[in-house]
């Protein structure tokens, strides 16, 4: 069977400016052959393959890699190097929030969220009603999205997005705010997803979350894959990665004394007996070793 | 990436006007005709001051001025939000794969609509005064599409250079304003030095536009010379444009 996806020595670098750019500091910077930028590699020789219908959950730290890896799946970036190859072009979700316009109606909203995410006014007319009320929000579909909590929100952009019918799907954090009943309905979707043989790539920070519906995770790790192969057993590595992390405490309160951290005591152990002092130390014996 | 001429990019495009409409005072008629009280306030200061210096010697003068008008807040309005437009939609554009030439085709027709309503009553104004012909309408038509096309491939250079200097979006501010003193809107070329109309009329991309336009809808016809500088112009800058915006605007986007 072929791939669905294959990446192949695949590096992203970004160009991270130095300072506020202006006409006249880059003109200087021309004039002087200086750059005004620095090269910050977020990615760095990842290849990997994944066959029609795989599962793969992306786990990784903060600024690892996850979402530039998934951007250049999604076709948004570009690779600065190496080779992406899809079987089809994916249909992506980064964020249930982007790609409503806050003004309009729920009503409205759904086809422009829709639209922007590949979904036509055609295709969306007969489902409008089935769209809202699946999000549970059927009583204010008149009402602007901004009258909407976050969690309604998202209800929204997933019920829409559920309507999309690609075999290749990305899932970019999206489950944050909704509440456990949609939890739920989100749920049911997420699964009929894992077991529709769609291939899916979902990054989440919830561990029960990917768990539910990924057989395969890849961890990345300041832009390269650590640890590739079943779920649970990069997940144990991930999560054991965790364990030397120190942790962050908490300001002192306004008006309280400074808290005194003293060095820890030494240890009290039983004194060793002193070995016989030499009677002459031979020259040049400056082993300390014991 | 989505294909830029795909049905799916079609309807994008049709829903983001859309959206922009009903998200501006557009949505109702009597929001649309609101937003023509500024070329009418400025049409009417304009005529009131420069009326009898100019007026006399310019055929149809008000149709005159709001073709001006028109011609140059348009530009302006639309030039002055493309430059940003890369930096405005963000989050849109690093969270989806809509084609970010949409997103900006989007803009220039949603600013465009107000232009082409404003075209129409220079149209309605051209039929009082009795100075259009059918040959002049015909002219029109590729003269507005090449208008187009030269505030599109100016937004898209603008957005490229925006990416590199920030400043880019007040320098092309300061130009705009200024673009309503050089470019002929309240006078006639005639009525300047011959060094200033060579100036005008070369330097300007504007000017051209201006002169076939009035030529079709005043009279008397623009020289071909005149109306292929028109045509010529917003071909050559809508392709510079784009071309400088497709080999720079994934690393645009990213430094923005």
């Amino acid at each position: 069977m072929s791939d669905a996806v294959r990446l192949v020595n695949v590096a992203k670098r970004f160009m991270i400016p130095h300072t506020q750019r202006t006409t006249l500091r880059v003109l200087r910077a021309l004039l002087r052959r200086e750059t005004l930028r620095h090269e910050l590699w977020a990615l760095e020789d990842v290849s990997f393959a994944l066959a029609p219908g795989d599962r793969l959950a992306l786990v990784g730290r903060n600024g690892s890699g996850k979402t530039t890896l998934l951007r250049l799946l999604a076709g948004i970036l570009a690779p600065t190097s190496g080779t992406i190859v899809l079987a089809e072009a994916p249909r992506a979700l980064f964020s249930t929030t982007i790609g409503f316009m806050q003004e309009l109606s729920v009503a409205d909203n759904v086809y422009l969220f829709g639209a922007i995410h590949g979904l036509t006014r055609r295709r969306l007319e007969p489902r409008h009603a089935d769209i809202i009320a699946r999000a549970g929000i059927a009583h204010l579909q008149h009402a602007a999205l901004k009258d909407l909590s976050m969690g309604q929100v998202q209800r929204l952009a997933l019920s829409i997005f559920a309507e999309t019918s690609e075999r290749f799907l990305i899932f970019d954090e999206v489950l944050g705010n909704v509440d456990r009943g949609f939890a739920r309905t989100a749920d049911g979707y997420f699964r009929a997803l894992a077991q529709s043989g769609r291939t899916l790539v979902m990054t989440s920070h919830d561990p029960a979350f990917l768990a539910a519906y990924c057989d395969r995770a890849i961890w990345i790790d300041a832009g390269r894959v650590r640890l590739d192969g079943a779920f649970d057993d990069v997940m144990r590595a991930y999560e054991q990665s965790f364990e030397d992390d120190p942790p962050v405490q908490p300001a002192p309160a306004n008006g309280a004394a400074p808290e005194v951290v003293e060095p820890p005591l030494p240890q009290m152990e039983p004194a060793v007996p002193a070995p016989p002092a030499p009677t002459t130390a031979p020259a040049g014996s400056g082993d300390t070793s014991r | 990436m989505r294909s830029f001429f795909g049905e799916e990019n079609r309807a994008l495009f049709v829903e983001l006007v859309r959206a922009a409409f009903k998200h501006t005072d557009h949505n109702s008629v009597a929001g649309a005709l609101w937003s023509l009280l500024a070329p009418f306030a400025m049409l009417s200061a304009l005529y009131l001051v420069f009326r009898e210096r100019f007026g006399e010697e310019l055929k149809a003068y008000p149709l005159y001025l709001l073709l001006g008008i028109a011609v140059v807040s348009y530009f302006a309005t639309a030039t002055r939000l493309l430059i940003t437009i890369l930096f405005a939609n963000r989050p849109l554009l690093l969270n989806t794969s809509v084609p970010r030439e949409t997103v900006i085709l989007s803009q220039v027709a949603f600013h465009g609509y107000k232009f082409l309503v404003e075209m129409v009553l220079c149209t309605l104004l051209a039929l009082h005064y009795g100075t259009l012909t059918w040959q002049g309408l015909l002219a029109t038509l590729p003269l507005l599409l090449a208008f187009f096309a030269l505030v599109t491939g100016i937004g898209m250079i603008g957005a490229v250079l925006f990416s590199f200097a920030r400043d880019t979006e007040h320098i092309w501010t300061l130009v705009t304003h200024l673009l309503m003193f050089v470019t002929p809107v309240f006078y006639g070329l005639e009525s300047l030095s011959a060094p200033a109309r060579f100036i005008i009329y070369w330097l300007n991309p504007l000017t051209p536009f201006l002169e076939a336009l009035r030529g079709a809808m005043i009279g008397p016809a623009a020289g071909a010379g005149v109306y292929l500088h028109a045509l010529l112009i917003g071909t050559v800058v809508l392709v510079a444009g784009y071309a400088a915006f497709l080999s720079t605007e994934s690393s645009a986007m990213e430094r923005t």
